[in-house]
């Protein structure tokens, strides 16, 4: 029992407890107008127009590209209208939402998440008119076509290039004007050394060359190397194949050209320009892998870098058919969509040839389309576009394994990739180990899938 | 008269009853139901007996995910209790502005976690931080907070420090239940004060002891904002905690058998070790007026 | 408590003294971090050297409204969706488990023991464990996406709360419920004319506890919120920290203030309630 004494504890004086209720029922009365005439979910000043729900994962300049597009197909027609939302962690939040049966009628994705959506039947195919497969180039057909059913429009896409700090190369005497850019990964590790300064205390100052900056891609690897984390074919990984294996060493020397003290106070030094690309940006770093949007950011925040963009010389790559990692941002229908064929009009929509390059000229990317106009190039915001592009279009570019447990195997991925890079142990056995658990993650796919009588994801049939 | 009032009973709880029921109770069912299934939620969940379970057994997540849940409670529920009975100790004895000192020390634990995360992200950010550069005062060369597992774990459980305020509050009152005489006897026998407040007045508030490791438990078992915030799971899983590979599995991998196996292990684990918990409190805890 | 043998002044008292100002200051410091640095303009508040000192009242209210009128990130309506989504489920909490505790309370029958046990034995449900099941039970309703499943289980009492109740019904002399039923009460009368009155207190502890647990939830909006139109403050707030490419951690802290204010001065206002509530639990009944 509570004593007695607790009891008038709790019981404040007559005076306090008038004034505690005249103030907390202001509070409240507050709260009631504030809930009841204050701001509202936006209700449809579009009339009798349909209106659909469009989540895209953009923020800033990149949205405002997209926003183009949306205003020009709400004006081009008066029976729709699209609603341009932003979202955070989207791949996350489109899982929940068509799981729990309230999707948006257009959803922006990446290319790696579609095998996983398409598998789970959480979206559907689509129907667009006058669109087939060879209207995109070559390395994007896989990405969104599922033999000869389309499941998701393009929005852009990007191919990841080495971008070099030009100043830099002149400063260390590296001659690329008439050599041009290094053809073999050994021209390029001899280029890192001469590119590295050290201060007076011995820290890295200017380092040459990160593969952890920005570490966005680090299923790349292997592909330079001609190596695949796994076969289409057999629906087997191979991550620990002696290409790979090559290719994660290769990555590892990287770490243990600075060690891990070195680049841990590299990192953690002082900026004021805190961003993925700042190394990059204030001269911190000679060369790093981007996509082409880097170009636009430069452009924003650095406009006096010199720079350029190379392709990576993997091993993988032939003179004019440059390997590289491509990747692209579609446009999907998810299943429980309020409003489906007007979503697929939409879409539709944007995969004409203008708008397409209208988007990728603003985002500073290359054109999707096998059909470029000569004006796309013209005043493009990322002058190595071409090199972009002839990624893009090389038969030695390659994407994200298509399949369908591609969010675990990314995770185990990255718990190898740390171990490698941070905890410096063994490549092959770290290969192995992440080998053995992804085997299981698709073995485990394979049994559901047999449960319920269904396809592979990604079998020409 | 007894069949009534045990109707009349039952009609008083009946909103709790309900909602018991159904928020609870049926979830429960549902959830031991669904982890003996294959589901993706877009299909009709097919029964597939044990598989779910023998896989948690081999899983190497789920080792990691566990070791890493284990590893906070054993380390951050004995630092939270130290913690919070010597705040409460500390603010039991008199001082000017008591009321303003103890307003301050419970004011974080008010604020959403969600905030409270986001501030320390910040303050553990390597370059820009506050904890860095309050250590570089000191001449110490901050660590690179989230870079390692263990230095992330640390900053987890560390930022738990902060939320010590109503396990403190609770030790307040329980402190001011101890009877003086007892103390005052102590004193003339010539006890310590650290000899007092072990033998005289840690035994006294035992019971509230276990009370408050109790809910500790309970509440660390399932830490999920925090690390979703601050760390994402990282790095290398370094924070990945149980309850994060529940919301991943479900959400994140469209696994929800899986998920609901995750969860009712979760559960069970959390209802075992309770139990032994109040074992361990019959043996060691005092309670005054015997048994309640 | 006095404890017996220590010096009223000297020494005890200093140390005492500065060990609470130092663990005040240190708990203090991540609300003043956050409000400071919401109050500094962009290149201060992202310079490692920025310091502590607050910006001019310029750079505060540009970073406020900032944060207002963000075009993607509608703060005011996330406010007004947290606001509506709290009261709605304090007025069920209290509600509900007045009545509820009053059953465990005052009515003697079988089986309010046990069931009370059982009560208690709910609290250590962890929400990972219900989650997918609700999920799938709201799903079946078709009410993800809506506010429902954020308020409508309030309205079904909460355990916490019909405990502080129950505790505080206790301590009401049952001689006032005798009084009544001469009176000729029933269980009905009994608890509109004695305890509610009485319980007042405790019932404002129970609101403000749970206001405060409703307004900081994260888990719960995340999984059954899907439209970002119905997004609470907390979703809001991670939404606008995960942006692609910069944190500006001065609107970030700006936006964080915003969503700590309103609690924050609640719990200031009513302190003294609050830890007496808490405190309440902690004691065995």
């Amino acid at each position: 029992m509570v004593p007695a004494g607790q009891y008038h504890a709790v019981m404040p004086d007559q005076l306090g407890r008038t004034v505690s209720i005249v103030v907390l029922c202001l509070a409240a009365a507050v709260a009631i107008g504030f809930v009841t005439f204050g701001p509202r979910p936006g209700t449809s000043e579009h009339g009798d127009r349909i209106v659909l729900n469009y989540w895209e994962k953009w923020t800033g300049t990149e949205a405002q590209a997209m926003q183009q597009v949306v205003d020009a197909f709400n004006e081009s027609q008066d029976r729709i209208h699209v609603n341009y939302l932003t979202m955070s962690s989207i791949d996350e939040k489109a899982m929940l939402a068509i799981a729990g049966g309230a999707p948006p009628d257009v959803l922006g994705l990446w290319s790696f998440n579609l095998p996983f959506y398409a598998q789970a039947e959480a979206i559907l195919p689509l129907d667009l008119p006058d669109i087939v497969a060879e209207t995109y180039a070559p390395a994007v057909r896989p990405l969104v076509f599922d033999g000869d059913q389309q499941l998701a429009g393009v929005n852009t896409c990007s191919s990841v290039a080495l971008y070099v700090n030009l100043a830099h190369l002149d400063r260390a005497g590296l001659d690329y004007r008439n050599g041009g850019p290094p053809r073999t990964l050994e021209q390029f590790d001899a280029m890192i050394p001469h590119l590295t300064i050290y201060d007076e205390d011995g820290n890295v100052e200017q380092a040459g060359f990160l593969h952890m900056d920005p570490g966005w891609w680090h299923w790349c690897w292997p592909g330079y190397f001609g190596g695949q984390l796994y076969d289409v074919e057999t629906d087997v990984a191979t991550i620990d194949s002696p290409e790979n294996i090559a290719a994660f060493t290769w990555f590892q020397q990287g770490q243990r050209r600075y060690g891990l003290d070195q680049l841990r106070r590299f990192q953690s030094a002082p900026t004021d320009n805190p961003s993925p690309y700042r190394n990059f940006l204030t001269g911190r770093l000679s060369m790093t892998i981007q996509g082409p949007w880097l170009a636009r950011v430069i452009a924003e925040r650095a406009p006096d870098l010199q720079w350029a963009a190379w392709p990576l010389p993997g091993p993988a790559g032939e003179p004019g058919a440059p390997a590289g990692p491509i990747e692209c941002d579609i446009l999907v229908v998810p299943k429980g969509a309020p409003h489906p064929e007007e979503a697929m009009e939409f879409i539709a929509f944007t995969q004409r040839q203008d708008m397409v390059e209208l988007v990728s000229a603003l985002h500073a990317k290359p054109s999707p389309l096998m059909e470029v106009s000569p004006e796309f190039y013209f005043n493009h915001l990322n002058t190595s576009i071409k090199v972009h592009e002839a990624i893009l279009h090389s038969p030695n570019a390659f994407g994200t394994p298509a399949v369908a447990t591609w969010p675990e195997m990314n995770a185990a991925l990255d718990a190898g990739i740390d171990r490698i890079w941070n905890g410096d142990e063994d490549v092959a056995a770290v290969l192995a180990d992440v080998q053995a658990e992804v085997n299981g993650q698709l073995e485990r796919a394979r049994v559901r899938r047999e449960r319920r009588g269904q396809e592979r994801f990604g079998v020409c049939p | 008269m007894k069949r009534f009032r045990t109707l009349t009973g039952l009609a008083w709880i009946s909103p709790w009853l309900l909602g018991f029921a159904c928020f609870t109770m049926l979830p429960l069912a549902m959830g031991m139901w669904y982890s003996f299934t294959d589901w993706t939620l877009l299909e009709p969940a097919i029964p597939i007996g044990m598989d779910n379970y023998q896989r948690l057994l081999g899983d190497e997540v789920v080792h990691i995910a566990t070791w890493n849940t284990l590893l906070y409670l054993v380390i951050s529920i004995p630092l939270l209790t130290v913690a919070s009975i010597a705040m409460a100790v500390l603010l039991s004895k008199p001082a000017r502005f008591q009321a303003f000192w103890r307003v301050a020390v419970f004011a974080p634990s008010v604020l959403p976690l969600v905030a409270l995360a986001t501030i320390f992200k910040l303050m553990y950010d390597a370059e820009l931080g506050a904890m860095n550069k309050g250590l570089s005062y000191v001449g110490i060369d901050g660590p690179n907070w989230f870079g390692t597992e263990a230095w992330a774990m640390t900053a987890i459980i560390l930022m738990n420090l902060w939320v010590v305020g109503p396990a403190m509050v609770i030790y307040l009152a329980a402190l001011r239940d101890v009877p003086r005489d007892l103390n005052e006897a102590a004193s003339l026998d010539g006890v310590s004060w650290w000899g007092r407040l072990v033998n005289v007045t840690l035994p006294m508030i035992s019971p509230v002891i276990l009370f408050n490791v109790i809910i500790g438990f309970i509440n660390a078992a399932q830490v999920f904002v925090v690390p979703y915030i601050m760390t994402g799971g990282g790095p290398n899983r370094g924070t990945y905690f149980w309850s994060m590979y529940v919301y991943d599995a479900a959400f994140k991998y469209g696994d929800m058998g899986y998920a609901s196996t995750l969860g009712v292990v979760q559960f069970a684990a959390i209802l075992l070790l309770t139990l032994g918990l109040l074992l361990v409190g019959r043996r060691y805890v005092y309670y005054r007026g015997g048994m309640t | 408590m006095i404890e017996p043998g220590m010096k009223p002044n000297g020494p005890a008292r200093m140390v005492t003294w500065l060990l609470l100002a130092l663990c005040a200051a240190i708990a203090l410091f991540p609300v003043l971090y956050m409000a400071i640095l919401s109050m500094q303009p962009a290149a201060q508040a992202m310079n490692a050297d920025g310091g502590l000192v607050p910006g001019s009242l310029a750079d505060t209210a540009a970073n406020y409204s900032a944060v207002v009128n963000d075009d993607a990130i509608n703060f005011p309506l996330y406010f007004r969706n947290t606001l509506l989504i709290a009261m709605l489920a304090v007025a069920g909490v209290v509600c509900s488990s007045a009545i509820a505790a009053y059953g465990f309370a005052r009515v003697r029958w079988r089986g309010r023991q046990p069931l009370f046990i059982v009560m208690l034995a709910t609290m250590m449900v962890p929400f990972p464990v219900v989650m997918v099941p609700l999920f799938v039970l709201f799903r079946e309703l078709d009410w993800i996406g809506t506010f429902l499943p954020l308020w409508v289980p309030a309205w079904f009492g909460s355990a916490f709360s019909i405990f502080l109740l129950r505790q505080f019904y206790m301590t009401i002399p049952r001689e006032l419920d005798d009084a009544a039923r001469i009176d000729g009460c029933g269980h009905v009368g009994i608890f509109l004319r004695i305890i509610l009155p009485l319980s007042l207190p405790a019932l404002l502890v129970v609101g403000l506890l749970h206001f405060m647990y409703v307004w900081n939830d994260f888990l719960g909006p995340l999984v059954f919120l899907t439209h970002r139109d119905q997004y609470t403050l907390a979703l809001g707030l991670e939404l606008y920290m995960s942006r692609l490419g910069t944190t500006p951690w001065n609107l970030v802290m700006a936006a964080s203030t915003i969503m700590v204010a309103p609690v924050l001065l609640l719990f200031l206002f009513a302190q003294r309630s609050f830890l007496e509530g808490i405190s309440t639990t902690g004691l065995k009944g």
